[in-house]
């Protein structure tokens, strides 16, 4: 499949149109939940294209944004013991903890590319894999904790987005007319994943993909259901079918179980964590560790009402006065490509 | 103490902010037409037969030393000869100062030097002068290349001279230095070849074109960051179109893969030209008519709207604005 056929210059004008005479007269709020959604709105500069009533905000779908602190200080803590490596991804090791991130003291920690890396490596200390994701990654972590590793454990800080979307509407009150779904995260979990975010939320969800056509045609479905009835569309239909890849799900349910779980900026989401079912290798069998949740957060910085899409990043003073970079993160959505402050960073904003 | 980190080397912000803080205070620059205040890419001092001596300098770290499409030599020859050109001189002088690590193969010097020979015959320039020094092991990372060099100027090319109505040409496809040793030095699969090369030559040509104002070499920072200057220096608009945006498929591939935008990677055999609009036909005649020009294209033009901004307008026809990129995504590039 040709990547042209979904960044035609005279299908957007045509989308962008349909969308301009579709959409009701009042103000409407769409959030999708996806690094990769926020690149391509970025990148094509598609906010300025549509109409100025449509509000595109995004939401906790970025997996090291939503990692909590008291996560991030479990693993600074480990990484001081004596005898323990923590390997993580290099973003994560960016992230701010209470008092400090991985990277700050650094000696023990390892970045490293895929969960292979991790069991691959060669050394007599235990190490210690600080697994981030959603549902996709999930799958890819599955495999490797289903195995049996010496001197590995998992500290887990993998997510599930579904159950994040429901506790938005039900406990936070969000003010969103639908959501675009995550293509990737969609093709594992499948469109029905959502069913209940339509069913008892009567908010219409499209899953969509990622090439700006693909944005523009889940936002004009999206304004087709505001208008009539919550529906649950799958606009990314040449990837992600209704059930979703089962074997991945039968991965997913033999490697991990389902607890509830805490994002940053909103806090315990019932049912919405995977923690490892193999005691063996879980961290908190291992190793006694005492972090206590750290509510606290950088002076100015406005991370949680970004990831839970009350705000943009240049609400936020410290973008604005360019006093937090990708180089010098104060909050987590600054630190890894998925965090909507490190894309309108790259993409100059909006 | 404060540390130095690796961002204060990248060619951006940082770097100017250290350097304002830390260094130039102790330096007097003297009273040159270009001259250190300036910041440019080279000094330039004017002879009392009214041409003007330029003079640069660069130090190179590049990693892998050997990359597809060149090595540190030719990018120390190269580097050098560019800077001069696109500031309007004739290169003519260069000085070649290496530093070596106890352990550093000899035959990878030799091999090194062959380069530097090569490409200096290419750019018909002369290697006139130079260092060699050892540090013992583990006080560098194998090798670095400092190459300075001298050139005459009839008329020197500012970066602020433009004016709204201008049309911005680029030489060739961008990116793709950064992306050959990007790739390389993650070892994967493709089969982008480095631009690296000395376009002094050209440069001559094309400062012969009447209406060509301004050259950029777009080194660091891309073609982003030279396009941000011209439009920073001289007050206008630039409006770019990427569909006009010479691009290899595989550099546009390799950076979707890897999330890094071409536009912000270095090219080391490019040029940005902005010429006045009446003249912009004869500049790709030249263009053209250049084995070092590949695809070269109108890519856009200075517009009075958004003085010091670069909006670029997308594939599929929406605007955004393109920003410099900040600190660099790939350090030891050049």
């Amino acid at each position: 499949m040709k990547a042209l056929e979904f960044r035609g210059r005279k299908r957007t004008k045509e989308l962008l149109s349909q969308i301009e005479r579709e959409i009701p007269e009042r103000r409407v709020k769409v959030m999708h939940v996806c690094g990769t959604h926020e690149s391509t709105i970025c990148r094509y500069g598609l906010r300025e294209a549509l109409p100025e009533n449509l509000e595109l905000v995004q939401g906790p779908g970025c997996p090291v944004c939503v990692t909590p602190t008291e996560r991030v200080d479990e693993a600074v803590e480990l990484s001081k013991k004596d005898g323990v490596i923590v390997a993580t991804f290099g973003d994560m090791t960016r992230v701010p903890g209470s008092s400090e991130s991985l990277v700050a003291d650094g000696k023990n920690v390892r970045i490293v590319e895929s969960i292979e890396d991790v069991v691959k490596m060669e050394t007599d200390k235990e190490v210690v894999f600080f697994g981030v994701g959603f549902e996709t990654t999930a799958s890819t972590y599955a495999p490797v904790l289903l195995e049996d590793h010496e001197g590995f454990s998992f500290l887990s800080s993998v997510r599930r987005i579904p159950p994040a979307i429901n506790f938005l509407l039900e406990e936070c009150g969000a003010d969103v007319d639908g959501f675009i779904a995550p293509g990737h995260v969609s093709v594992i979990t499948g469109s029905e994943a959502y069913r209940e975010v339509v069913d008892r939320h009567g908010k219409p969800v499209v899953v969509g993909g990622f090439e700006p056509l693909d944005v523009l045609s889940s936002v004009l479905k999206l304004i087709r259901s505001i208008k009539g009835e919550g529906k649950l569309v799958n606009d990314y239909s040449r990837a992600v079918d209704e059930k979703g890849n089962e074997n991945a799900q039968r991965l997913i349910e033999r490697a991990f179980k389902v607890k509830d779980s805490s994002w940053r900026g909103l806090g315990d989401i019932p049912d919405s964590g995977l923690e490892l079912k193999n005691e063996e290798n879980d961290v908190r069998k291992k190793f006694d560790l005492n972090i206590e949740k750290d509510k606290t957060r950088p002076e100015g910085c406005i991370c949680e009402e970004i990831i839970t899409g009350q705000s943009k990043p240049d609400d936020c003073k410290l973008f604005a006065g360019g006093k937090c970079d990708p180089r010098n993160p104060v909050g987590p959505c600054m630190v890894g490509s998925e965090g909507m402050c490190n894309v309108w960073y790259r993409y100059g904003g909006t | 103490m404060t540390d130095i980190g690796l961002e204060e080397g990248s060619g951006g912000e940082e770097m100017m902010k250290l350097l304002e803080e830390s260094v130039l205070p102790h330096l007097e620059g003297g009273d040159l037409e270009i001259g250190l205040e300036e910041m440019d890419d080279g000094a330039a001092w004017e002879l009392p037969d009214g041409n003007y001596l330029v003079f640069t300098t660069d130090t190179h770290v590049v990693k892998p030393l050997f990359f597809p499409g060149g090595d540190i030599g030719k990018l120390a020859v190269s580097g050098t000869v560019n800077d001069l050109a696109v500031m309007g001189a004739d290169p003519k002088y260069l000085s070649s100062a290496i530093v070596v690590e106890e352990g550093f193969e000899r035959e990878e010097v030799e091999e090194i030097s062959r380069s530097m020979g090569e490409t200096a015959d290419e750019a018909d320039v002369n290697i006139v002068t130079g260092d060699l020094k050892v540090v013992e092991r583990g006080g560098l990372d194998g090798i670095t290349v400092n190459t300075s060099g001298v050139g005459v100027a009839e008329r020197l090319t500012k970066s602020s001279s433009l004016e709204p109505g201008d049309s911005i040409v680029v030489s060739g496809d961008v990116g793709r230095h950064g992306m050959a040793v990007l790739a390389s030095r993650h070892g994967l699969d493709f089969s982008i070849e480095s631009d690296v090369n000395p376009v002094n030559g050209l440069v001559q040509k094309l400062m012969e074109v009447d209406g060509v104002k301004s050259l950029k070499d777009p080194t660091r920072g891309g073609l982003a960051a030279a396009l941000n200057e011209m439009a920073d220096c001289s007050g206008v608009g630039v409006k770019v179109s990427e569909d006009k945006i010479p691009l290899d498929s595989e550099v546009e591939g390799a950076g979707k893969v890897l999330g890094i935008d071409p536009y912000g990677l270095a090219n080391e055999g490019r040029v940005v030209v902005g010429v006045e609009s009446p003249f912009v036909d004869d500049v790709m005649d030249v263009l053209r008519k250049s084995s070092l020009a590949p695809g070269a294209e109108v890519i856009g033009m200075c517009k009075e709207k958004n003085p010091g901004k670069v909006l670029l307008e997308t594939e599929i026809g929406t605007k955004r604005v393109l920003r410099p990129p900040h600190g660099d995504p790939l350090p030891r590039i050049c």
